[in-house]
């Protein structure tokens, strides 16, 4: 869509886009395309000198117990994430809906948590919950009993960057949800207050159908985040370890590429998450779609 | 309200201060550890209020990080890719927007597939572009067999351009943002044709129109967007760190992480505590800050 | 403008007549290295440099740090294809193979021969050298810093247990542990971090047992992981059950983050033992407030040892260089090889000299009169003889294959794998790692 009225001119409207084109060709186009490529070779890190595989590396990653774990990891992963922040989102923009005193002081409290950066987050909570020196990880001890060891328990660790992802995301779950409890019309929930619902009755009745727009938004930007962002987290705390249990798909690919300077399989990891994104995108867009009909 | 219930709002109140007392916890904590002698700060359990060594905690930490050189960095590259995807964006959408274009369908697709490319599913190719910017050039020469001579010396390791270790590796592939593109597109379909009307019936140059009637109709767009891009560019972890080889050029975050408890040392847990307060009190002190501002960016870069 | 430029001649040829020591400077041929080491272990790096740029005036070796040995590696294949290299590059001990196939590097006897710097195998330490030799015996990285694992106590928990003297033996060091834990000397016997170096590869070479065929890889890229049929099945088993009955704790995991876990519980007193490597020495110095000594590894009680092996790194030098580069990279390493100055290496860092002449001068001037523990790793290092088993362990991408080792041994500790499953599924992976180099390499050696 454009306007009605245009300037004329043949060039200068691509001279303006030019930077931009430039910039996704360079670094964003053909990169992906160079990561397809050599998803099919082996690559010589030092020469770069390729060796045709065919489909080599994506059927050794698929064989690969530990690609296979890393899978199952980052499904885990995100879903927990994207649910315990969401959750907590909405537990925080709900209260602050309802509360008239200190409103402002409470959304602020609520809202700088998503200034930290993932990495950092990282290391905050690696000093809470430390086997040896965290003071979560000794209150666990003391108070539960709970032989708490995230360097040796699959769970523990899972527990440990699961809490410091969602930590840093409940704060933008927070945003959306407030400003979409604030978007319903109060003359909606008056109407059901009138025919006698509750508050918790008009809670399920009237505002979650009609933050479920929301909600199904908030869910793929979690998704993605908890995909992609988290690399700094797992990277200052688990590394991927307990054996593997930690190990999202992210952090394996840098870890092949950088660390094995295995590059085919980096590279082939790469093309596996392109399409991973592309189907996340996709849905993002239909609701997207959806949304705009909703707007009219 | 819809009624009166001094009960529910109570425990309103009481559960929201629990829920952000834990949400606090771990800054709180983090500022307890740095505030105290190294010793204390070992201490198991760790003491619940802080000492008295924040400065000298801090002091240390600046320079153990160099966290003097390292706040710069940070501070260039996140206004540098802020400002860069806000500018880009800004001259995309004005011309997706405001031209009869052909093949604009091209253009627009160009950029929403960006949406889909994010550094980590393209991280080795990216980087060897990073490391000699040329290498696309040399290779479509190549392909095309345009100029056998210039593929040679592409291989023989001619001209190069690499961005690796400098401002420029490390702001420009970030600039390109198709969120952004998209914003000012709905904020500039929204300006009233009018205006353009009566630009073009006084003979306005498109220069001249983007500059003096458009930007300062998304003033407030661009500051709110700037504000959340800045945060987000800030926090950037993996990219620096593959771009950045020489420590002269560590970015904040990346600095903290490398005081973090390692193979080489006994944990400091003081020092990386102090550092990472220092690497997160700029972005935090700018949420704080333009508060409004930023909730607005938010919401408003997923519309 | 024009006179601008010449006033700007003027001052900076004034500052440069006026600092001698800058216009020396000058002259002199830069030669780049870029290492990995940070902190103190860095201080004491940049000091030998500077040292070898005072002894001479032709070169000036300029140190910079590029952080930990991946960071420094990346950086440098980066720079590799972007033709801007450093000459020298310091890298770890499982990256030969990377390094010797890389197509990148000059060999460093070529080089050492043109310029007639002698090395005779014969005066350095064997396991360290051979560590960085190709098939022929001919040096192909320089080593710089080197260690090697020993067992450190805590003397305060033995006296008390009413212990005399370490263990020498596995088994030994069992009984010890029973009686420190049955006296209540204390909770923790010995605190361990499973680090592959530690208890795969120094565990097999000193008892002369394969991880590898080929010679641990050395005879050719088609080596195959047989440690999952050697004794050091038995070994992980008799952990196990220590940490099962109490006698081990397991302190840290495959993470950087967690690895201090393991060596902070011996150095504040709470362990018994701990192994680990002797670079330690200045951390446990520091840091312990306890009366704490070191000793050999243990052994098994029915297998004589041999040596154990190191790890460390070494000076690779890039193809691509002037000779006057290799010329003063030769003037470098001859420096280097100089009984002083690796006593003096020896001292500040706690890593083993490399050279016999160097040993002896340390023993000479009473080094290990007040330092006697730190002797213990030279001692270790050149027991024995060459064995079939106890050359180097040269497999490809082995950063991946330890890897492998760790994950899986991760879910013994934790309980949740049987030790000969997890080892089988560690010798697979690991294998199929190999498999990939092999095929990545074919034909390259």
């Amino acid at each position: 869509m454009s306007k009605r009225v245009t300037f004329r001119s043949r060039l200068l409207p691509w001279f303006l886009l030019a930077p931009q084109l430039l910039v996704l060709l360079l670094f964003f186009f053909w990169p992906a395309g160079q990561a397809i490529v050599q998803a099919l070779f082996m690559v010589e890190p030092f020469s770069g000198e390729l060796q045709w595989v065919g489909l080599l590396n994506f059927e050794q990653l698929f064989q690969s117990s530990a690609y296979r774990q890393a899978i199952l990891v980052t499904i885990v992963f995100c879903a927990a994430t994207a649910a315990l922040a969401m959750f907590l989102g909405l537990f925080l923009a709900v209260l602050v809906d309802r509360v008239v005193r200190g409103r402002t002081v409470y959304r602020t409290l609520a809202i700088w948590p998503y200034a930290v950066a993932p990495a950092i987050a990282g290391a905050l909570f690696l000093f809470l919950l430390d086997p040896a020196m965290g003071v979560l990880a000794f209150a666990l001890r003391q108070g539960l009993g709970l032989a708490w060891d995230p360097s040796l328990d699959a769970t523990h660790a899972t527990i440990l960057v699961v809490l410091a992802a969602a930590w840093k995301q409940v704060a933008y779950n927070f945003v959306f949800f407030l400003a979409g409890l604030q978007a319903i019309p109060r003359i909606l929930i008056e109407a059901a207050a009138l025919d006698g619902a509750g508050p918790w009755q008009r809670s399920l009745r009237v505002i979650l159908p009609l933050l479920s727009p929301t909600a199904f938004f908030l869910l793929v930007m979690n998704l993605v985040y908890a995909f992609f962002d988290t690399f700094g987290i797992v990277a200052t705390t688990t590394e991927g370890g307990p054996g593997g249990a930690t190990r999202i798909l992210v952090f394996k690919v840098w870890e092949d590429g950088f660390v094995g300077l295995d590059l085919g399989s980096s590279a082939a990891q790469s093309v596996i998450l392109m399409a991973i994104v592309v189907s996340l995108t996709v849905l993002q867009f239909r609701f997207l779609e959806k949304r705009v009909q909703y707007a009219g | 309200m819809v009624e009166r219930a001094p009960l529910l709002d109570l425990c309103a109140h009481l559960l929201l201060i629990l829920a952000l007392a834990a949400l606090c916890l771990p800054v709180w904590l983090a500022l307890v550890a740095a505030s105290l002698p190294l010793e204390e700060a070992a201490r198991v359990p760790l003491p619940l209020l802080p000492g008295d060594r924040l400065l000298e905690n801090l002091a240390a930490a600046w320079q153990r990080a160099e966290l003097g050189r390292a706040l710069l960095n940070s501070t260039v590259m996140a206004a540098g890719i802020a400002a860069g995807k806000i500018a880009l964006a800004v001259l995309s959408a004005f011309a997706l927007v405001y031209f009869r274009l052909r093949l604009r369908w091209l253009a627009f697709w160009g950029i929403f597939i960006s949406l889909m490319l994010p550094v980590e599913v393209r991280i080795v190719p990216t980087y060897e572009v990073v490391a000699n910017v040329l290498v696309p050039v040399y290779a479509l020469a190549g392909w095309l067999g345009l100029g056998p001579a210039l593929a040679a010396e592409g291989a023989g390791g001619g001209a190069k351009v690499s961005l690796l270790n400098s401002y420029g590796g490390l702001i420009v592939p970030l600039t390109a943002s198709a969120t952004a593109t998209f914003l000012f597109r709905q904020v500039f379909l929204s300006v009233p044709e009018e205006l353009t009307e009566a630009a073009l019936v006084d003979g306005c140059r498109p220069s001249a129109f983007l500059w003096l009637v458009l930007l300062p109709l998304s003033r407030t767009n661009i500051a709110a967007l700037f504000i959340v891009l800045f945060v987000w560019s800030w926090n950037q972890y993996l990219w620096p760190l593959l771009v950045v080889t020489d420590p002269a050029y560590d970015t904040a975050v990346v600095a903290v992480t490398r005081l973090m408890p390692s193979m080489d040392a006994l944990p400091r847990w003081n020092e990386t505590m102090a550092a990472a307060l220092l690497a997160m009190a700029p972005p935090v002190l700018v949420v704080l800050v333009f508060q409004r501002a930023f909730v607005q960016g938010l919401i408003e870069q997923d519309r | 403008m024009r006179l601008g430029r010449w006033l700007f001649a003027g001052v900076v040829s004034g500052g440069l007549a006026l600092a001698p020591g800058a216009t020396a400077r000058a002259d002199r041929l830069v030669l780049d290295w870029w290492h990995a080491l940070s902190g103190e272990l860095g201080a004491a790096l940049e000091e030998v440099a500077r040292r070898f740029n005072a002894s001479q005036h032709r070169f000036e070796l300029k140190p910079v740090n590029k952080g930990n040995y991946v960071a420094t590696l990346n950086a440098a294949i980066a720079a590799w294809r972007a033709k801007e290299h450093p000459l020298v590059l310091m890298n770890n001990e499982s990256g030969v193979l990377t390094m010797m196939l890389s197509g990148a590097i000059v060999p460093v006897h070529d080089v050492l021969d043109k310029y007639k710097v002698e090395v005779r195998i014969q005066d350095y330490l064997r396991p360290v050298v051979q560590t960085y030799t190709d098939r022929q015996g001919r040096l192909l990285a320089m080593p710089f810093n080197s260690s090697t694992p020993i067992l450190f106590y805590n003397k305060d928990i033995l006296d008390t247990a009413g212990i005399a003297a370490p263990p020498k033996t596995w088994q030994e060091m069992e009984e010890q542990i029973r009686t420190i834990k049955a006296k209540g000397a204390a909770d923790c016997g010995y605190s361990f971090a499973a680090g592959p170096w530690q208890e795969l590869e120094n565990y097999s070479v000193w008892h002369d047992i394969p991880v590898a065929t080929r010679r641990n890889g050395f005879d050719g890229l088609d080596a195959v992981l047989v440690y999952n049929k050697t004794r050091f099945v038995q070994h992980i088993e008799r952990l196990k059950r220590w940490v099962d009955e109490g006698l081990a704790t397991f302190g840290a995991a495959a993470a950087q983050t967690w690895a201090s876990a393991a060596r902070t519980n011996f150095v504040e007193g709470r362990c018994a033992f701990w192994i680990d490597s002797t670079a330690w020495h200045s951390t446990v110095e520091a840091g312990a407030k306890m009366k704490w000594g070191a000793s050999f590894l243990p052994h098994e009680a029915d297998i004589r040892p041999n040596h154990s092996m190191i790890g460390g790194a070494a000076l690779y030098l890039f193809k691509g260089f002037s000779d006057a580069h290799y010329e003063g990279a030769a003037a470098f390493f001859r420096f280097l090889t100089d009984p002083r100055v690796q006593l003096d290496w020896h001292k500040a860092t706690g890593y083993v000299p490399i050279t016999v002449a160097a040993w002896d001068l340390a023993k000479k001037e009473g080094y290990y009169a007040s330092h006697a523990t730190r002797g213990i790793a030279v001692e270790q290092l050149l027991m024995g003889e060459e064995r079939e088993n106890s050359r180097t362990i040269r497999l490809g991408n082995y950063e991946n294959v330890r890897k492998a080792l760790t994950d899986q041994l991760e879910l013994v500790w934790a309980g949740k794998k049987g030790v000969k499953e997890a080892l089988d599924q560690a010798v697979e992976d690991g294998n199929a790692i190999l498999r990939r180099f092999e095929q990545q390499n074919k034909g390259k050696i």
